[in-house]
C-alpha cells in the first residue's frame, strides 16, 4: 500500500493531536474540521481521501461471480423463509407451528427490507446488468416506493449525512437527536414519539420520503406531495391487503391467527430495523455538522464526514447479516454501493486508516450503542441547560403553555376540595368519644 | 441444383461434398444439423432438485397470472417466487434450456436452445438476444436464427463464431454446455424473406454471416420451395464455412438452388475466387440487379455489395444486415471523440466534461442526485462506446451496459440511449 504511517516519526508521536506541530511543509487545513479530526492537515486529509479510493478500487475490480451468487442466494434464502413462514402460519393454531412461522416470516421480511431491498437500492448489484437486480428496477416489501425511498435516502442522507438542516434523516424531522437541533417544546414528547415511531418505522420511513413534516410545518405545499402521497397508498394497501386480508381470508377459520402472525412479523421487522437504523446515526460520540462545515467540501472531506458520522455495531456474522450489513454503517457510508457482504474485510482495512490518522472508531455492542441511543432520545427531550436554573425555568413556561387548559381545570378541581376540607363536618353524638 | 466451391476437386462444374456420408443427408428437414450421437444424451443436471423439471405448463401460469396470486406475491410479484424455485420457471419468460451444443468448425458451435413460452417462433432471417451470466455480469449479444423457422419441436438454433477475445462468443462456443440456462428474447428483426416468396432470390454472406442465411434456407427447403436460389458465400478457406454438410442436405431438397463458396484465403478452385466484386455476381447471376437480394456479414463486404447495387440505383432489390456497427474510436482520451445521445438524435464533440453535464447541456431531461457517484440516480444505458469512470480511471468499452453519467467522461466517442 502507498499509504505512509503519518505520526509514525520521531518528532510527532502517533496518534497524537498536533495542530501547533505540524510536520514541514504542511499548512493547518483552511477550513474547520470537526473537533476528532481537528489534529489533521489539508494534506492529511486528502491523503485519507486518495487512500479510501484505493481500497473502493481494489473492491471495485474483484466484483463477480462471489457477489453475484451472494445477492441471488439470499433472494432465494429469503424467498424460502416467506413461503415457509406463511405456510407454517397458516397451520398456527399449533403455538409451536405459530412461533415458528412468525419467526421465518419476521427474519424474511428483515432480510427483504435490510439485506436485499436496501442495498440493491443503493446500487451495490447494478455492474451485474441484470434486469431484475438493479436500482433501478427493485421493489421491496415496505410501503414506501423504491423511487421515492431512493431520492431520500441515496440523494439527501447520503450526500448531505449528519449535516443539520440538510439531512432530513438527523431526527427524521420528528425527533431531537442531537445538541444542535434547537430545543422545542415538542421535543418534550421525545421518548413518546420514538416509541411510536419504532412500532410503525415502515409507514414512518414512506410519510418521511413525502416530507409528511415540512408539510405540517407549513414549509412545503401540500399539493406536491399528492401523487408521491398516492403512490404510497397504493403500495402500501396492496401490502396490507396481503397481510391483513388475503392471506388471513386464506386461512379460512385460522384467520385470526394468520392475522396476528403477520402483525407480529411485520412489527418486528419494525422495531428491529428501529433499532439497527438508529444506531447508525444517533449513538454517542457521533458528529454532527453544520451548513458551513462543508463549504467546498472536497469528495476526501466528504469520506472524513462519513467516518465520523457514522457508527458500527459489533457482532457475529450472523448478527451483521440480520443488520443487512449496517452494522458496517462506516463502511456502508463510505462506500454505499459497493456490495454489503464486502463490508466486514473492508472495515479491517477501514480502522486501520482511523488508527493511523488519530480518529476513534465509533463501535459498540447493540446494547451499548443502543443504550446511548435510548438515553440520548431522553436527554434530548429536555432543553440543554436545565440543570441551570433558566432552563428549568424555560421548560416550566413551555410546560404550562402547553398543559394551560388542563392545569386550570385541575385548580378548579382543585379549589374546590380544598373549599371542602375547610368546611369541617360536625362531629356526630354517636361518635366513639375519647376515653 | 449445386453446389459450388465446397468440394475438394470440383470436378466438370458439379459438386462434391466435403463429407458424402454424412447422416443428416438423409435426415427429415426438420432435423438437428449436427450428429446427436457424438455428445451427452441427457443434459447434465445443474440445477439441483428442480432440475429434470421442464418450464412451467400453459395452465399453471394461467393460474399463477391471476390477480390473487399477484395480491398474494406483491410487490415482488410470482416470478421472484419462481425464478428462486427454477431458472426456467416464470411468467415474463426470456430464458431458453441449452439442449445440444455442436462444433461447426473449429471456432464455431451451434447451439440448440430450448426456449420457454416467451419465444412466438421466427421468422427466417430474425435474431434473437442472447444473455449469459459471466463473472456475474450479464452479457448480452445479438445471433441470427439458424434453424428453419418452420421447426416444430419448439427448438431454436444459434452459431456462433469464437472472436478473438470475445468474451461472449467465447463463453458459448467453450464454457456452455447442454443443461445450461440462458437468457433468451423473442425474435426480432426486420431483414426477413419476403412473404409470398420472391420466384428468383438471390443471398450473399461473408464469414459468420452465413447463419441467417441458413436459416432461411432451411426454412426455403422445409418449404419445399421450388423458385431459383443462389447463395453466394464468402470464407477464408473451405475448413471455415460453417454447415458445409447441411448446405448439401439444402442443396438436395430445392430443385432449383445454385450454391457457391467463394474463399479467400486460399483461392480454391470454383466459378468464383477472392473476395467480392461486381464481377462475380455478373458470372453468377448476370441479372442480379433484378432479383430480390439478401445480403449479411462483415462491414466491408456489405458496403461493397450495397454500392455496386446503389451504383445501378438497384437499392430497392437489396436488403442488408452488418454484423459489426459502425466503428467507434475507443481508445481515445476525453475531449477527443463525440457524445451520441441516440433517443434525442443528438451528435456532439466531447467537450471532456462529465456525461452528466453535456447531456445537461443539450436541454436532454436528465435526472441526478449527489452528482458525485454514490447515489445512481443520473444512471442511464450505454448502447456502445467507451467511457472514462473519473473516480478511478477505469475505461468500458463493452456495449450495452448502464453508466453513472455524473462521474463518467467519454473515452473516444459514445452512444448513450438518452
Amino acid at each position: 500500500m502507498a499509504a505512509t504511517n503519518l505520526y509514525d516519526t520521531d518528532e510527532v508521536p502517533a496518534n497524537a493531536p498536533v495542530p501547533d506541530a505540524l510536520p514541514a511543509g504542511m499548512t493547518p487545513a483552511p477550513f474547520r474540521l470537526p473537533p476528532p479530526a481537528a489534529h489533521l492537515t489539508a494534506e492529511q486529509v486528502e491523503e485519507l481521501g486518495r487512500e479510501l479510493d484505493a481500497i473502493r478500487a481494489r473492491h471495485e475490480a474483484e466484483l463477480g461471480e462471489v457477489d453475484a451468487a451472494y445477492i441471488r442466494r439470499m433472494i432465494r434464502i429469503q424467498k424460502g423463509l416467506e413461503a415457509g413462514g406463511r405456510a407454517l402460519l397458516h397451520v398456527g393454531v399449533f403455538p409451536p407451528a405459530w412461533i415458528g412461522g412468525v419467526a421465518a416470516l419476521s427474519v424474511s421480511k428483515i432480510l427483504d427490507n435490510m439485506e436485499i431491498g436496501h442495498n440493491v437500492l443503493h446500487g451495490q448489484y447494478d455492474w451485474m446488468e441484470d434486469p431484475e437486480i438493479n436500482s433501478r428496477a427493485y421493489e421491496w416489501d415496505i410501503p414506501a416506493p423504491s423511487d421515492q425511498w431512493k431520492a431520500g435516502h441515496n440523494v439527501v442522507h447520503h450526500t448531505w449525512t449528519n449535516v443539520v438542516g440538510k439531512d432530513r434523516d438527523v431526527g427524521y424531522g420528528v425527533l431531537r437527536v442531537t445538541d444542535q437541533q434547537p430545543w422545542r417544546a415538542r421535543d418534550l414528547a421525545n421518548p413518546v414519539t420514538a416509541v411510536v415511531l419504532a412500532f410503525i418505522f415502515e409507514y414512518g420511513i414512506a410519510l418521511h420520503g413525502i416530507e409528511m413534516e415540512e408539510m405540517l410545518e407549513g414549509d412545503h405545499p401540500l399539493e406536491e406531495a399528492k401523487p408521491l402521497a398516492a403512490a404510497i397508498r397504493a403500495k402500501a394497501g396492496k401490502q396490507a391487503l396481503r397481510d391483513y386480508v388475503l392471506f388471513p381470508v386464506l386461512a379460512g377459520p385460522a384467520a385470526p391467527v394468520v392475522l396476528a402472525g403477520n402483525v407480529q412479523a411485520n412489527a418486528t421487522r419494525n422495531l428491529w430495523a428501529f433499532a439497527v437504523i438508529f444506531c447508525g446515526h444517533f449513538p454517542d460520540g457521533v458528529e454532527m455538522f453544520t451548513e458551513e462545515d462543508i463549504v467546498d467540501e472536497t469528495r476526501a472531506r466528504w469520506y472524513l464526514r462519513q467516518m465520523l458520522g457514522s457508527a458500527n455495531l459489533t457482532g457475529s456474522p450472523l448478527f451483521h447479516l440480520m443488520t443487512g450489513n449496517l452494522s458496517h454503517q462506516i463502511e456502508h457510508h463510505l462506500f454505499p454501493d459497493l456490495p454489503s457482504r464486502r463490508y466486514a474485510d473492508i472495515a479491517v482495512e477501514v480502522r486501520d486508516l482511523f488508527d493511523r490518522y488519530g480518529l476513534e472508531y465509533n463501535a459498540g455492542p447493540l446494547s451499548t450503542q443502543f443504550g446511548t441511543v435510548i438515553r440520548n432520545i431522553l436527554r434530548l427531550s429536555l432543553p440543554d441547560d436545565t440543570r441551570e436554573k433558566a432552563g428549568r425555568f424555560r421548560v416550566r413556561q413551555e410546560l404550562r403553555k402547553l398543559t394551560r387548559p388542563m392545569s386550570e381545570r385541575i385548580d378548579e378541581l382543585a379549589a374546590v376540595g380544598r373549599a371542602k376540607r375547610r368546611s369541617p363536618v360536625p362531629p356526630t353524638a354517636g361518635s366513639p368519644g375519647v376515653g | 441444383m449445386a453446389v459450388h466451391g465446397l468440394g475438394a476437386a470440383p470436378s466438370a462444374g458439379n459438386l462434391r461434398f466435403r463429407n458424402r456420408k454424412h447422416p443428416t443427408c438423409q435426415e427429415p428437414a426438420v432435423a438437428p444439423s449436427r450428429d446427436l450421437a457424438t455428445r451427452p444424451a441427457a443434459p447434465r443436471d445443474r440445477r439441483g432438485l428442480l432440475g429434470r423439471v421442464g418450464p412451467l405448463p400453459g395452465a399453471v401460469r394461467r393460474v399463477l397470472g391471476t390477480s390473487l396470486v399477484e395480491g398474494l406475491t406483491t410487490p415482488h410479484g410470482p416470478d421472484r417466487y419462481l425464478r428462486a424455485m427454477h431458472p426456467l420457471w416464470s411468467l415474463e419468460g426470456g430464458r431458453a434450456l441449452v439442449t445440444d451444443v455442436g462444433t461447426e468448425t473449429p471456432d464455431t458451435a451451434t447451439l440448440t436452445l430450448r426456449p420457454d413460452h416467451r419465444w412466438r417462433g421466427s421468422i427466417a432471417g430474425q435474431h434473437v438476444r442472447i444473455g449469459v451470466d459471466i463473472d456475474g455480469v450479464v452479457h448480452t449479444r445479438t445471433y441470427s436464427v439458424s434453424s428453419s423457422a418452420h421447426r416444430r419441436d419448439g427448438q431454436l438454433t444459434i452459431t456462433v463464431k469464437r472472436k478473438d477475445g470475445g468474451l461472449v462468443s467465447g463463453h458459448l462456443t467453450g464454457e456452455v454446455e447442454p443443461g445450461d440456462v440462458v437468457r433468451c428474447s423473442a425474435a426480432t428483426g426486420d431483414v426477413v424473406l419476403p412473404e409470398p416468396r420472391p420466384a428468383r432470390l438471390l443471398l450473399v454472406s461473408g464469414g459468420s454471416g452465413i447463419t441467417p442465411m441458413a436459416g432461411m434456407l432451411r426454412t426455403l427447403a422445409d418449404e419445399h420451395h421450388t423458385g431459383h436460389v443462389t447463395f453466394l458465400h464468402y470464407a477464408r478457406t473451405r475448413d471455415d464455412v460453417a454447415f458445409a454438410a447441411d448446405l448439401e442436405r439444402i442443396a438436395t431438397a430445392l430443385p432449383d438452388a445454385r450454391v457457391v463458396v467463394a474463399t479467400t484465403a486460399d483461392r480454391a478452385r470454383g466459378p468464383v475466387t477472392g473476395r467480392f466484386t461486381p464481377e462475380h455476381l455478373d458470372h453468377l447471376l448476370p441479372d442480379h440487379l433484378d432479383v430480390a437480394t439478401f445480403a449479411c456479414g462483415p462491414t466491408g463486404l456489405i458496403d461493397a455489395v450495397e454500392a455496386h447495387y446503389r451504383a445501378h440505383d438497384a437499392q430497392d432489390t437489396i436488403q442488408v444486415e452488418r454484423f459489426t456497427p459502425p466503428q467507434l474510436q475507443l481508445h481515445a482520451g476525453p475531449g477527443e471523440g463525440s457524445v451520441r445521445f441516440a433517443a434525442s438524435g443528438i451528435d456532439r464533440d466531447d467537450d471532456g466534461r462529465s456525461l452528466l453535464e453535456q447531456a445537461e447541456s443539450e436541454g436532454l431531461e436528465a435526472p441526478s442526485g449527489c452528482r458525485m457517484g454514490i447515489c445512481h440516480t443520473c444512471t442511464q444505458p450505454k448502447l456502445a462506446g467507451g467511457i472514462l469512470d473519473l473516480r478511478n480511471g477505469r475505461r468500458s468499452d463493452r456495449a450495452d451496459e448502464h453508466v453513472q453519467l455524473c462521474v463518467s467522461v467519454a473515452a473516444g466517442d459514445v452512444v448513450l440511449d438518452l
